[in-house]
């Protein structure tokens, strides 16, 4: 801050710088913060103000030309202003003056009124400044004018002009208000307090809260909402209904409409005015309307005249799944973007007052669902007869318009069917008259369509059957029977009979009474014709039954009384006829111990218990059963019979039972001759089983004994081992062994047929014999010739079909003659389902007439000149060939040779 | 190189025994024999000999077919009892029966079956394979 000391220049001189001036220039220049101050203030003066000599003040030009004065006129000093100004006002200047001055965060601003030359009032704002020492003395004062009367009076003006529509609403009815958004400040006229039941001073002092406390909370809410989207600009105009509390405690509806009028320079509402209607009336008429569509059953819904949601039942949620509950106030076509122009056309035709419907609406949904619906639109009114907005009323007939849909095509199945069934058909009325027929049923009886139709079923049906078909008819019209099924003769146009199958079925109208009857008609006459034939066939066939005497054929009803009886029954068993039938029961004619135990094995495989006849048929699961039982006679005894007893049955029912029985004493005897025989051979069997054991083990053992203390007693003994006697003995001993060891063989051969035969190559087996007994056959010069195929196999047991080899090709070298080149060929075919193996010799041959019949026999031999022959060789060999299924057949020619053929079983493979 | 020590013999029939154990003699076969007329006699002893810390013979020939407890029975009890030594045990019978063969291979302590008469050959066989057994 500058300091200023000169003090002596003269403030009166006009044309010289005032000090003052010349000082605020410089300070000017040299503070920006003066600077600004002045830029922002001073349009309507300037003043500079020495406090140290608070005479001198220093004013620009402007000051004075604002108040009226000639700038040139007046002296630069404060009581040049001083004479001017409103006396309160001065006063007020040197309060703030004060205050400033001790505090210079306080503000030196006030409005203050000067008189104008002219005489009337200026309106000042006057704002200043102090200037301060580095003592922070104050030393100078800078101010600055800004004249605010142009706006003083515009503002006046105004509320003239307010006044003056104010004096209009008074009778209009309409409560007013004025708010300045900003102050708080609110004006109410006297009807605002008027429709809540006060007087205006009633109400003092008014603010806000005057509002805020008497609105019903949740309006108050809805209130703010809606206040804040005008502010906001959002909306034009506000709107908004809402409940006051009236002095008598009730609410009243009003209806509050405002605007802002003035916004201040940042955009933010000033003043707003606005009017209060009382509607409570009105209100109220909707309020019912409100909550009779509310709780409504069907989809019910109230728009306004813009066609937004004012109410809706709970069913219109339903109906059309709205997810969103809060559309009350919301546009119809926010809710439903898919309604068309059309639809659209229609609700302003309502809104018009007319009054539309439709029965069946196709409502294609956003989804692409469709909805198919029946729907009203109709306009409501107001009080005061204007159209308030419409009602729509709807209904979904999705499902009723599918189940339309499906009977129509059930009837249109039904009608296809009717007409081109296969068979006869025909609906009936009441009274059996034909209303409807088929061109089966016409083809069938001969008639036309036209001629049945005037007929009725009884003009159809034979007189034999139409007394029980009458009755059934009106059973079924009582609503006795749903539906029948017989067989009847109905009588074709020409007079022939017709056999047919009569289904009735009655039909029930929507009550459930009997409405019309529907007749399905089956040609069977050719069925018929063949039962007759079948029937007479029976008869025949029964008399066939008669004529069989050796066989007891026998009838029985289902519970098991005799119905038939045959000759051959009266035969074989000795009752008549007259004795048993329709008297005597089917079981007494069979031993009674069989019975029982059949009624226990039955009732075990059956698990219940089963009784008397039943054994006869309850196993019976095919049509017949045949068993083997004792018959009685009517003197007490018995014979076998071969039993079977079939199940009669008549339209798929059983009706009874015929039994057929066959003696059969004569197999049964034989049968027992047979097992007695068997007993025997097993016997037999057994015994030769018994004897291979001791042959086996007992026999064997004491000639092993025997060979061994032989055996021993040379050893303690050596002189004697070339005792003749002791030889002969060691002989003797060594034979008995061997022929132990062979029927050892034999035994095990008879014991060993159930081994499985495998499949062998004969070649090879017959190359690895021959290598075994080489040597004895290059010793004897005897050629073996192999000529079997490789690829030939038989089925046998290895370890026999190498001894029958071994025994063959030993034999072929044993009995060579010496007489020539000796050779054993073996050779080998398929002859059907067998391989021949020949094996042939050029040796002594056989005198096949004198021993062929013993040739197989055990211990026979048939060249005494030969050490070797034991005679054992062949009979074991016929026993392993048997024992593997093949056999043996023997050429010979003494001094020729021998051809042995074996037949085995040939391996396919 | 082992030593048979023991020989056992279980047969009833008193030929064989008295023939067996001259080829035993003969060929030096063991140092003592037991003999046992039945299976049951040669469990008892068997058993009262292990109970009382003797020495198990080294060797047993089985008979087969015996009175009270036979060969097939007297395995069978046998394998119940416990003992530590090893003992050989062969089958010696008549016997020719496939079946017996089989079955007294099925046995794990049978060393072989032994069809009678026993010659001198086959105890020296036998003695051989003891002797070269591990």
């Amino acid at each position: 801050m500058k300091e200023y000391t000169g003090s002596d220049v003269d403030s009166t001189l006009e044309n010289e710088e005032h000090y003052l001036k010349k000082e605020l220039y410089a300070l000017i220049k040299g503070e920006s913060l003066i600077f600004d101050f002045l830029q922002e203030a001073a349009t309507d003066g300037l003043w500079f103000w020495d406090l140290n000599d608070p005479d001198n003040e220093w004013m620009s030009p402007k000051f004075w030309i604002t108040l009226g004065y000639d700038p040139n006129k007046k002296p630069h000093k404060s009581s040049a202003w001083q004479d001017i100004i409103f006396e309160e006002d001065l006063k007020l200047v040197y309060a703030n003056f004060a205050k400033h001055s001790k505090d210079p965060s306080y503000p030196y601003d006030q409005i203050v009124r000067y008189k104008h030359k002219l005489g009337h009032t200026v309106w000042i704002r006057c704002r200043g400044l102090i200037i301060r020492d580095e003592n922070r003395k104050p030393t100078r004062m800078l101010g600055t004018h800004f004249d605010i009367t142009k706006i003083k009076k515009t503002k006046k003006r105004l509320f003239r002009q307010i006044n003056y529509f104010q004096h209009i609403i008074d009778g209009t009815d309409l409560g007013t208000w004025q708010w300045n958004v900003q102050t708080g400040e609110i004006i109410f006229n006297e009807r605002w307090a008027e429709i809540i039941g006060y007087t205006l001073t009633e109400l003092y002092p008014l603010s806000i809260d005057t509002w805020n406390k008497n609105t019903h909370p949740e309006d108050l809410k809805k209130s703010n909402k809606l206040l804040q989207d005008h502010f906001d600009k959002v909306t034009s105009v506000y709107e908004c209904e809402a409940r006051m509390k009236h002095k008598n405690g009730e609410y009243v509806w009003i209806l509050d409409k405002g605007k802002v009028v003035s916004w201040d320079s940042e955009g933010k509402p000033e003043w707003m005015i606005g009017s209060h209607q009382e509607i409570t009336k009105l209100k109220k008429a909707f309020e019912k309307n409100r909550l009779f569509i509310e709780q409504a059953p069907t989809a019910i819904a109230m728009f306004d005249t813009n066609m937004c949601y004012l109410a809706t039942s709970l069913k219109w949620f339903e109906t059309y799944n709205i997810k969103d509950k809060d559309i009350i106030g919301k546009s119809h076509y926010d809710v439903f973007p898919e309604i068309n122009d059309k639809w659209k056309a229609d609700h302003q035709e309502g809104l018009k007052g007319k009054v539309l419907k439709s029965d069946e609406y196709r409502f294609e949904r956003l989804d692409g669902s469709v909805q198919w619906l029946t729907w009203e639109l109709r306009p409501w009114y107001t009080d005061d007869d204007k159209i308030g907005g419409v009602i729509i009323y709807t209904a979904d007939i999705t499902r009723i318009k599918e189940v339309e849909t499906r009977l129509r095509m059930s009837e249109e199945v039904f009608r296809r069917n009717f007409e081109n069934a296969a068979i006869g058909m025909a609906m009936m009325d009441d009274k059996g008259g034909f209303t409807k027929v088929n061109y089966q049923l016409c083809n069938m009886l001969g008639y036309t369509s036209s001629e049945l139709t005037n007929m009725s079923f009884t003009d159809i049906i034979h007189s034999d059957d139409i007394k029980l078909s009458h009755d059934l008819y009106k059973m079924h019209f009582k609503g006795e029977r749903l539906y029948s099924n017989a067989e009847k003769k109905c009588i074709h146009k020409n007079g022939e009979i017709v056999y047919v199958n009569f289904s009735t079925s009655i039909i029930k109208d929507e009550n459930g009474a009997p409405a019309y009857c529907i007749a399905q008609i089956l040609d069977i006459s050719h069925k018929i014709v063949a039962r007759q034939k079948l029937e007479e066939a029976i008869t025949k066939l029964e008399n066939i039954i008669d004529d069989i005497t050796k066989v007891s054929i026998i009838g029985a009803d289902k519970s098991g009384v005799i119905t038939t009886f045959n000759r051959g029954a009266e035969n074989l068993l000795g009752y008549t006829k007259e004795e048993v039938m329709f008297k005597k029961p089917f079981e007494i004619l069979f031993n009674a111990d069989e019975l029982k135990e059949r009624e226990k094995e039955l009732s075990i495989l059956l698990n219940r218990p089963v009784k008397g006849f039943e054994v006869f048929i309850c196993a019976n699961e095919k049509e017949y059963e045949t068993k083997e039982w004792t018959h009685m006679r009517k003197d007490g005894t018995g014979f076998p019979v071969q039993l079977t007893v079939s199940t009669i049955k008549e339209n798929d029912e059983i009706i009874g039972y015929l039994s057929v029985a066959t003696d059969i004493s004569e197999i049964k005897k034989a049968e027992k001759e047979l097992k007695s025989l068997l007993e025997v051979a097993e016997d037999q069997n057994r015994r030769l089983k018994n004897f291979a054991h001791i042959v086996s083990h007992n026999l064997k053992s004491h000639s092993g004994n025997f060979e061994m203390l032989l055996d021993l007693y040379i050893q303690e003994n050596p002189e004697i081992e070339n005792n003749e006697i002791m030889q002969l003995f060691r002989t003797a001993s060594k034979n008995l062994s061997e022929t132990i060891s062979h029927l050892n063989e034999v035994v095990s051969i008879n014991t060993s047929l159930e081994q499985n035969l495998v499949p062998i190559h004969l070649k090879k087996a017959i190359d690895e014999v021959v290598q075994s007994i080489s040597a004895i056959a290059l010793e004897s010069n005897v050629s073996i010739e192999n000529e079997v195929d490789t690829d030939i196999q038989v089925m046998a047991i290895p370890a026999y079909l190498d001894s029958i080899l071994l025994n063959f090709i030993t034999n072929g070298i044993k009995y060579h003659s010496p007489k020539r080149d000796s050779y054993v060929k073996l050779r080998a075919s398929i002859k059907r389902e067998e391989v021949e193996l020949s094996i042939e010799d050029n040796g002594l041959g056989i005198d096949l007439n004198k021993h062929g019949a013993k040739l197989f026999g055990m211990y026979k031999t048939f060249h005494p000149n030969i050490e070797k022959s034991r005679g054992i060789g062949l009979f074991i060999t016929k026993n392993q060939v048997e024992a593997i299924d093949g056999r043996i057949e023997v050429e010979s020619k003494v001094d020729f040779g021998t051809t042995f053929k074996i037949y085995m079983q040939y391996e396919k493979n | 190189m082992r030593k048979i020590d023991t020989a056992c013999i279980i047969d009833d029939d008193s030929i064989y025994v008295f023939g067996m154990t001259k080829i035993m003699e003969l060929t030096g076969f063991c140092n003592k024999t037991l003999v046992f007329r039945n299976g049951r006699e040669a469990l008892n002893e068997l058993i009262a000999i292990i109970e009382n810390n003797q020495e198990l013979p080294d060797v047993i020939l089985l008979d087969l077919n015996m009175p009270v407890l036979d060969g097939w029975q007297f395995l069978e009890e046998f394998m119940k009892v416990v003992y530590q030594k090893k003992i050989v045990i062969y089958i010696v019978s008549s016997s020719v029966d496939s079946e017996d063969v089989l079955r007294a291979k099925s046995y794990e302590n049978v060393r072989d079956y032994i069809v009678k008469p026993v010659t001198v050959e086959k105890i020296k066989e036998i003695l051989y394979d003891f002797e070269n057994a591990s």
